[in-house]
């Protein structure tokens, strides 16, 4: 029984590795097709260098059911939100159906890439393959990781530490936050020093 | 004393308090060596900061009504294809959710929200893009004779090479840092980190040279973080992470407060970051950054800096969890 079910395992994770390949192949192929889409550098002339991949279809009517495996759904984009956004939005009905497939996003837990799906001229699914790394090292820190413990008030005058890590805070709460004393204290002791060595 | 020619700046970006700190070279080794940075010098780095972080709020701001992430949450996902940046922070959203195995996720409200990747990233790049350099570059202070290319010019001369502008650079987000040092330095940056139930003292310090901390805690702005009955026996209240990266840091930070202390443990061991952890009865539990560091700087880490000679001195049991497997 038990090893039944494992032969069943071992054989969808061959299929799967096959599938997976193939997909790979298949997006690799359409990649040079479609070239890169080259993001932020077409903002301003959005729609004319997106004609490049686009073979024109500004259907804004199929609102696109999405079925996405990572939840970025397009529905009913609400285009035109608002007056003031930079042109560059509304062109987002204006890509060729088809499957785009980002530039290869490289981290050191891994890589990851996002693909694209387009019908209707709108963007209907969105998935992201990843790639992690099960061996990623975690990069240098030198000096002494294991931490002293103290809890005593921390008086900034001595300027003994020099950052502190809490969870995340507001700027409007930053005013008189342990930091803040400490910047103050640093700084006022050392303005002119600073600006002296110039 | 080491400390006292610290150029020291807060700006407030993204309605979080940034401070960017940068540590010129002592007096003496100016007048022999590299000239420091002036300081009209640090404030351009200042605002070349300011602007950077300016820019991702206006991609990734969740309150900022034209901002791409907004547009996302109403379905126009045109983002994506573009902006390089948008995508960038969407594939790392992906890869962080399968990394911690779903305990961080972009999509935990149902609303797309990378604010948990993008501080982080954007922390790592202002810190990549206008910190490092400082500390990487050498001068030229030294060359008059080659002050053609006085942006470009890092000489060559390898009894130069060390010679950075500045010693140590440090850039802090809203209590999640990014920080390092010149090669030719032995500076420490000594970093609290907050008391949750007393924000005026501190838990404990690290005395580190190249890295990052990261805090995640339910005490202030909440991280959108689900809780559930099985969950609260295995609930901390705030947990911190240190690594070589920010991005990764504020992942893991978010990941280990979500997913309770056991999952935490195990995280932080199998991914090799050191972690400390505070629980709702005020135990405190550490994990030792398992250390497959390639650039070590000789000489250092041996002894405890001066300055605080007096561990648990808390009220805080404390927890070791060693690396090693039982």
């Amino acid at each position: 029984m038990r090893h039944r079910r494992t032969n069943a395992h071992v054989a969808r994770r061959k299929i799967l590795g096959i599938v997976f390949s193939i997909l790979i192949a298949v997006s690799a192929a359409i990649d040079f097709l479609v070239l890169f889409f080259k993001p932020t550098a077409e903002t301003p002339l959005a729609t004319s260098s997106a004609s490049a991949t686009a073979a024109e279809s500004s259907s804004r009517s199929g609102s696109g059911t999405a079925t996405s495996s990572d939840s970025a759904s397009s529905s009913s984009s609400s285009t035109s939100s608002s007056s003031s956004s930079s042109s560059s939005s509304t062109s987002s009905s204006k890509y060729a159906d088809g499957t785009y497939t980002g530039a290869l996003v490289q981290t050191n837990r891994g890589d990851v890439q996002v693909r694209i799906t387009v019908s209707g001229g709108k963007i209907t699914n969105v998935t992201a393959i990843t790639y992690p790394n099960e061996t990623s090292q975690s990069q240098t820190i030198s000096a002494q990781v294991i931490p002293t413990f103290q809890s005593e008030a921390v008086k900034s005058q001595n300027a003994d530490i020099q950052l502190v890590s809490g969870a995340t805070e507001t700027y409007t709460g930053f005013k008189g936050s342990l930091q803040d004393a400490i910047n103050q204290t640093m700084s006022g002791s050392s303005t002119s020093s600073t600006q002296g060595q110039s | 004393m080491m400390t006292t020619s610290l150029f020291i700046r807060a700006i407030g970006v993204m309605n979080i308090p940034f401070t960017i700190m940068i540590k010129p070279w002592d007096a003496g080794f100016t007048n022999n060596h590299a000239k420091n940075l002036s300081s009209t010098d640090c404030e351009t780095v200042v605002s070349n900061i300011r602007d950077f972080l300016g820019e991702v709020d206006m991609k990734f701001s969740t309150f900022k009504s034209e901002s791409l992430v907004s547009r996302a949450r109403l379905g126009n996902w045109a983002p994506l294809l573009e902006d390089s940046e948008f995508m960038e922070i969407y594939a790392r959203s992906a890869l962080a959710k399968r990394i911690t195995h779903g305990s961080f996720d972009a999509f935990t409200t149902g609303l797309y929200d990378p604010t948990g990747v993008a501080k982080g990233w954007a922390i790592e790049q202002a810190f990549q893009r206008f910190l490092k350099p400082l500390i990487t570059n050498t001068t030229t202070a030294q060359n008059p004779h080659n002050h053609e290319d006085t942006s470009e010019v890092y000489s060559k001369n390898p009894s130069e090479r060390t010679r950075s502008l500045v010693e140590a650079v440090a850039l802090n987000g809203g209590g999640d840092m990014q920080f390092g040092i010149s090669q030719a330095s032995q500076f420490e940056w000594n970093i609290g980190i907050e008391n949750p139930a007393e924000p005026n003292t501190i838990l404990a310090q690290y005395h580190l040279q190249n890295g990052a901390v990261a805090t995640s805690g339910f005490s202030k702005r909440g991280h959108h973080i689900v809780t559930t009955e099985a969950f609260n026996k295995e609930a901390l209240t705030q947990v911190t992470v240190v690594t070589g990266s920010i991005t990764d840091a504020d992942m893991w930070a978010t990941a280990c407060l979500a997913a309770g202390e056991s999952a935490a443990v195990g995280m932080a061991q199998s991914n090799g970051f050191g972690m400390l952890a505070l629980r709702p009865d005020s135990r405190l539990i550490e994990i030792q950054q398992i250390h497959q560091t390639w650039d070590i700087t000789p000489g250092t880490a041996q002894s405890l800096p001066p300055g605080n000679p007096s561990p648990c001195k808390s009220s805080h049991a404390r927890t070791s969890v060693t690396t090693t497997q039982e």
